[in-house]
Parts: C-alpha cells; structure tokens; sequence
C-alpha cells in the first residue's frame, strides 16, 4: 500500500491534543509502527510511565483509515505518504487512595 | 529552541541546617514555557502563531547567597517581530520535584516520613541531552493549528457570573450553567463509579483588550473508559471517540480540558461525621498525581482546564476548576454563562491542516 519512492515515506504524527505536531520523513518501509512510535514519544517528550512508574501504552491511530495501527505492521504495508497519525494513550485517572483523614495522594 | 540549559540540583537540609543530602533533578519547563507565552499572547508582545521563537531559560540566581543557590528562573521569549518577554518564576515551581526528590531521603533513611525539612535549588550550566534519533527517518516540529475566535471579551462578561476567586493574571474561562448541571447530574448517576469526559469549545482573542479567554461549550461524556470507585482510565478508543464527536458537531470547537467525578460519599469518607467532611481534604476538590500527569500529558497548554466534580453527603456535589497559574495546576475562579453569546470571528492560526482539533470554518 505505501507509496513511497527511494527517499521513503513522510508522514505526520500529532500527540492527542493536537498540539504536538511532527514531521517524520525518510521512513523506510520496513520500519514497524513500534519503532516509528517509540522515537515519537521520546522526541514528543509524552510520558512513557505513569507516575507510578507503571509503562503507559500509546496506540497509533490512523487517520485516513480511523483504525489503531498494530505495534508490529511495517509502514510501507499500512500507510501512504502525507498519512497522518495520532499518538493516544491509555492514561488513568484518579488513582487515590481514600483514607479518612489523610492527605489525597 | 531552548537556550541557557542548566542543571538542576536539591540541597536537602534539616530544620537545624544540617546537611542531609543532594538529589539532582530534571526540571520539566514546558509548562513555564506555555504560562510564558500565553502571557505574552494576553499582552500583545507575542503572536498567537509563534511557536518555535527561540526561548531561553535562565537561573535567577539568589540575592543573598548567591550563584549557583537560585531564587528562581527566567524564562524569556525572543520574538523576530516583537522583541524580548520575559516571566520570572519563583522557586515553587520546583515543589513538585522537591516532595519527589525527598523520598529519596527517606528511603536512605535520611529522613523520616512526615519529617519538615529546608531546601535550597542550585542550578549549574550544561549541555542538553541530544534529541533523539530516529530508525534512520528524520522528525521535525510543526506549528499545530489552532482554532482562534476574535471576539469581544466584554460581551462574554456582561452575560456571566464569576464564580470562585478571580485572579486578574489569570486569563478568563466561561462556562455555561447548563455544563455544570450536567456534569453534576452525570456524576450523580455514577454513583459510586467515578466517571468523566472532555470538555469543548472555543478560545477566543480580543485584541483590543488585550486578553485571551476560554469559552466551554460542553461537555462530551467519556466513552470507552475504564471505570472504577477510584480510578477513570481514558482508553485510546475514548480520545478517537471524542474527537469524533467534535466532528460530527462541525462547530469548529476544539478540546480545552476534561472532567472527572470523585465519589467522595462511598469512600472511607461516608463513616466520618458532616462537619468533619466538610474540612476534609477529599472533600475539596483535587486532583491526584495522576490526574496532574495526564494534564500535563495532554492539557499542557496554559489555557487548558480540569474540573472535578465532588459527590459529598453533606450537600450537592460541589465543582472545582482547575487550571495552569504559573506553570503550576491550581484551583482558580471561572465564569458562569447566563445565556448564549452571538457568534463571533473565526480566524484560523496557520498550522498543519487536518485533525480534529482544526478549524474548518475559516
């Protein structure tokens, strides 16, 4: 399905809010969604583990197609240049613990 | 761009002043960044399409003893076309950092849990970390499209009620009454389960005033989610689904915050007597650290919000407003909107096209 030539692909990639945009270009075709998300994340500076230290899981949406890419498809498969992605995570909230009398953490 | 880098560093001290130890930190300054340029965006010395201005921040170092100790930091935004702005921060900005750094302490057995402590910031020069590289692709930033509505914030107030404390420095927020009575009566039907979802609408820009304002439009419940007595956890499936709805609205509206409900009476809390609820930490509104973290995950811009709705036995649930003062998540007053404002200009601030927090209607 992709559609690249020799440079690879490009394509875009957003954080969930939208307000985190990235141009990702020279892709090569057998680079799996893990690797594309993996690099995101850790130039997005998006947190890779709650503050409990447990990994937050991030899935790649693919727009054109509104489905969650697999971590282990390779890009040239799946997506064509100029696609658009967006990083979403499984985020928690809450996660007190009720205690009379002691200090919500 | 981010110049002037410095490391960062905790000196931990007894009340007696006696050394305990040191740990070394990494300062998240993306929230001082965003409180930085939304001020500047307020006062008409940065424009709203500015995103990658080369930005500095620089140690203040303290008065009296001196370099490297700090009494806070600058951040100071170099616009082409409007020259320097600057905020200056206090050391507050690192207590998040400091409860963190201290248990350190106390699991080296420095420290006992509860204990008080003094501590002092000291900051040194560095280098920064390389970015990160890619599989062999290179990744480069786009300024994100932001849907920006000229209006006149006066007409906004004449049609609202302030709720709460309001902070001059901090940028006004409107939300209908209607909103409010939803989010109650949601969190009423939740019962014992804690439940949540985005809120939506528009920010708008009164260049005249200057000032820049948040107006709610609704709320989109969550779906999707894992839901829980204590816990609410947003699933990849609930942000698709909210983004969906926004579209499917077509009202140009884009994501400012979220919500979610605390069932304070079905805690531990239910056994205590009313008057002692009524002081109780979790009967007041809070947000959790991990709450904090998934503001700053994907609320991270200055005018971004959160509410939390407390469902107490002593009373109606009571809401409490939340938002960015200083690169710090603080409760803060908000608006009540009587009634529907006309609509106003939508100027699109140029950006990559697409997604669905654009605007489409320029």
């Amino acid at each position: 399905m992709g559609s690249a030539g020799t440079a690879g692909l490009t394509l875009f990639a957003a954080d969930v809010s939208q307000q985190k945009v990235r141009r990702v270009s020279n892709i090569g075709l057998e680079v799996t969604v893990r690797e594309l998300t993996d690099s995101l994340l850790a130039e997005m500076k998006l947190p890779q583990n709650d503050p409990e230290g447990r990994p937050v899981t991030y899935y790649a949406l693919l727009e054109r197609e509104g489905r969650q890419l697999q971590s282990w498809e390779k890009l040239g498969d799946v997506v064509q240049s100029g696609d658009r992605v967006v990083l979403q995570p499984n985020i928690d909230a809450g996660r007190i613990r009720p205690a009379c009398g002691g200090r919500p953490h | 761009m981010l110049d002037g880098f410095h490391r960062y560093i905790i000196e931990f001290h007894s009340e007696a002043g006696l050394p305990l130890g040191q740990v070394a930190v990494e300062v998240d300054f993306a929230p001082a960044l965003e409180w930085t340029r939304l001020a500047g965006v307020r006062s008409g010395r940065i424009a709203f399409a500015d995103y990658d201005g080369p930005v500095s921040v620089v140690p203040l170092w303290h008065v009296t003893l001196s370099r490297p100790y700090v009494q806070g930091f600058r951040v100071q935004w170099n616009s082409k076309e409007t020259g320097r702005f600057f905020c200056d921060f206090s050391t507050g900005y690192f207590k998040g950092l400091v409860a963190s750094a201290s248990t350190l302490l106390v699991e080296a057995g420095k420290l006992e849990a509860g204990d008080r402590f003094i501590y002092l910031i000291t900051a040194y020069p560095g280098e920064p970390e390389a970015r990160p590289n890619g599989e062999g692709f290179a990744i480069e930033d786009i300024a994100p499209a932001i849907s920006v509505r000229q209006s006149a914030l006066s007409r906004f107030v004449h049609s609202a009620s302030v709720q709460g404390c309001f902070e001059p420095e901090l940028h006004p927020v409107f939300i209908p009454g209607r909103v409010l009575a939803e989010v109650t009566s949601l969190t009423q039907e939740a019962q014992k389960i804690e439940t949540g979802g985005f809120l939506i609408g528009h920010l708008h820009h009164d260049a005249a005033a200057p000032e820049v304002f948040v107006e709610v439009t609704a709320q989109v419940p969550a779906t999707e989610t894992v839901r829980e007595q204590s816990r609410l956890r947003f699933t990849s499936d609930s942000w698709t689904a909210a983004r969906n709805a926004i579209l499917l609205r077509h009202k140009g509206e884009i994501l400012l915050g979220w919500w979610h409900s605390h069932p304070v009476k079905y805690w531990n809390c239910k056994d205590c007597p009313p008057e002692k609820q009524k002081t109780c930490a979790l009967s007041q509104g809070f947000l959790s650290e991990h709450d904090r973290s998934l503001h700053r995950t994907v609320f991270f811009r200055a005018w971004c919000i959160a509410m939390v709705v407390s469902d107490v036995s002593y009373g109606d649930p009571t809401i409490c407003v939340f938002g960015w003062n200083r690169g710090i998540l603080d409760p803060r007053g908000y608006h009540i909107l009587n009634s529907s404002v006309a609509e106003s200009n939508i100027v699109s601030v140029a950006g990559l096209p697409s997604g669905g927090n654009d605007a489409r209607e320029a």
